[in-house]
């Protein structure tokens, strides 16, 4: 993977999936999160196929990055379909929850790429601003969870780093226990660079009560349209009887 | 007066002692440089100032005690700009990076965007808006660090080798930016580096080694003390060498820091 395929990291751009509000977006993602999580059909699965390949379109960032990225974890598709295959005996239930795993990358993908972190902890932070009255740390769990995605997307770029610096120390790369070894590097410093991150956001006061957002985007009909097809689909899986 | 106050200040990594009963005060509106070899304790100094570690001492900025519950006040009054700006980034776009910190302190879109505006144009930074600061150079990385401390309007400016990385026209042009903020807005200036020649720039030059403070006082006065200088690591910039030697003949008669000032005085 070279730096053409950012994995789950922020693409810039302008595109209306790049101008969303922050709020709004993150209602999409979760909505569209859940719906992925209740269909149990071909046909539901088809449906919220077209639905993220038209975000896709619409985020105008290169379909084949989108490709590319979710097919870098074949491993982990392989390793989900054989564990509940071995647990179901069930062809049927095995593919549709690959199939479910493989959607929920991708929709991953499209928030991360065109949202940016300090965006999607404020979008979390909004959504669950009622929280607080209950005394939930809820900018902090925002906080974490921005991070959490930035600890993801370093663990790739970490484990580049890695292997640089393994070939220019002349290590070969048909050593059998190499990706061991780059697996074993990578997730200390990849939590140590989030966690860090973290500290880097408290030292420039975030967390602060009357936080502004300087890329507050209006709520368009585009926003308002992607929180409600979810609500659809759900409509159409839940009371049609498709599931 | 004094804007900031370090007296007797004690810290040590395990076992080693990097200050032990350490004093320094600066004055309100001053350019203070602190110039030391590696291993002096100057990024440690920096990181006791942004409260990055604890040290038992008594710690007071803009008369305010430097502690848990004055950290966030003192803070918004102080800039920093760290040697490695990748520890500072926090966004994906300078833009972000830029409108963060005014963010988080609720700040109005309006008047983050009017500073966005000057500053970046100021350090010349304007068409690196929309890039991500971990993919610039390293002289572009520290010029937007150096703005987003520039975007708070800080009253002290706290720089641990924050010009290590750019090139040498476009630094005397952003040390021409400092001395102007120094002098007309009255920041004052808390310069960390062991390069020399940014030290011309300042009032007041301290030579700190091995947590001590060797030599402190006004430019000439510290460069009388050239061996001293050379005995602890650090270079003597070439227009404070040939003044003293020209000093020496007779040819001048007090150290001159403008190189083409220095040549005419020769031809003179």
């Amino acid at each position: 993977m070279n730096s053409k395929y950012p994995f789950f990291k922020y693409v810039t751009g302008d595109s209306k999936m790049h101008l969303m509000n922050s709020k709004t977006k993150i209602l999409w993602f979760m909505m569209t999160f859940i719906t992925i999580l209740l269909v149990k059909d071909y046909l539901s699965i088809a449906i919220i196929s077209l639905f993220l390949i038209s975000l896709m379109l619409i985020s105008k960032i290169n379909f084949l990055t989108y490709l590319s990225n979710s097919i870098c974890l074949f491993v982990f598709y392989l390793l989900i379909f054989s564990i509940t295959f071995s647990i179901t005996f069930n062809l049927n239930i095995a593919i549709m929850i690959t199939l479910k795993v493989f959607l929920i990358i991708i929709l991953f993908l499209i928030l991360t790429f065109t949202t940016s972190l300090s965006e999607i902890a404020w979008g979390f932070e909004c959504c669950f601003s009622k929280l607080k009255k209950i005394n939930i740390p809820v900018s902090k769990i925002s906080l974490r969870i921005a991070m959490d995605l930035k600890f993801i997307s370093s663990m790739f770029e970490q484990s580049k780093m890695i292997k640089k610096s393994m070939a220019y120390r002349g290590i070969s790369n048909k050593n059998i226990f190499k990706p061991l070894f780059i697996f074993s590097k990578v997730i200390p410093l990849s939590y140590r660079l989030s966690r860090k991150m973290e500290k880097i956001m408290r030292l420039r006061f975030y967390g602060n009560k009357k936080r502004t957002n300087y890329r507050e985007n209006k709520i368009t009909i585009f926003d308002k349209s992607l929180v409600v097809i979810p609500f659809i689909i759900l409509y159409f899986v839940i009371w049609l009887g498709w599931c | 007066m004094d804007i900031l106050n370090i007296s007797n200040l004690t810290f040590r990594y395990k076992n080693k002692f990097i200050f032990d009963n350490f004093n320094l005060s600066v004055e309100r509106g001053s350019w203070t440089t602190i110039a030391g070899p590696n291993g002096a304790g100057k990024t440690t100094l920096v990181k006791l100032l942004a409260g990055l570690e604890k040290s038992y001492s008594n710690i007071t900025i803009l008369d305010k005690t430097l502690n848990k519950k004055n950290l966030l006040n003192i803070r918004k009054e102080v800039g920093f700009v760290f040697d490695n700006p990748d520890n500072f980034f926090a966004c994906e776009t300078v833009l972000d990076e830029l409108a963060f910190s005014l963010e988080n302190l609720g700040e109005s879109p309006k008047t983050i965007k009017k500073k966005i505006d000057e500053i970046s144009k100021l350090l010349k930074i304007d068409g690196l808006l929309n890039e991500n600061p971990y993919d610039l150079s390293g002289g572009e990385k520290q010029k937007v660090a150096l703005a987003c401390a520039l975007m708070l309007e800080p009253r002290i400016l706290i720089l641990d080798d924050a010009l290590l990385m750019i090139d040498i026209n476009e630094k005397k042009q952003i040390l021409n930016i400092l001395k102007d903020y120094n002098k007309n807005k009255k920041v004052t200036i808390l310069s960390f580096t062991h390069n020399l020649d940014e030290a011309i720039y300042s009032d007041r030059l301290v030579i700190l080694n091995r947590g001590i403070i060797t030599i402190d006082g006004s430019f000439p006065k510290v460069f009388s003390e050239e061996m001293v200088m050379r005995k602890i690591g650090l270079e003597v910039p070439f227009e404070i060498e040939l003044s003293q030697k020209l000093r020496v003949y007779n040819i001048i008669d007090e150290l001159e820091l403008d190189p083409e000032r220095l040549v005419s005085l020769i031809w003179k």
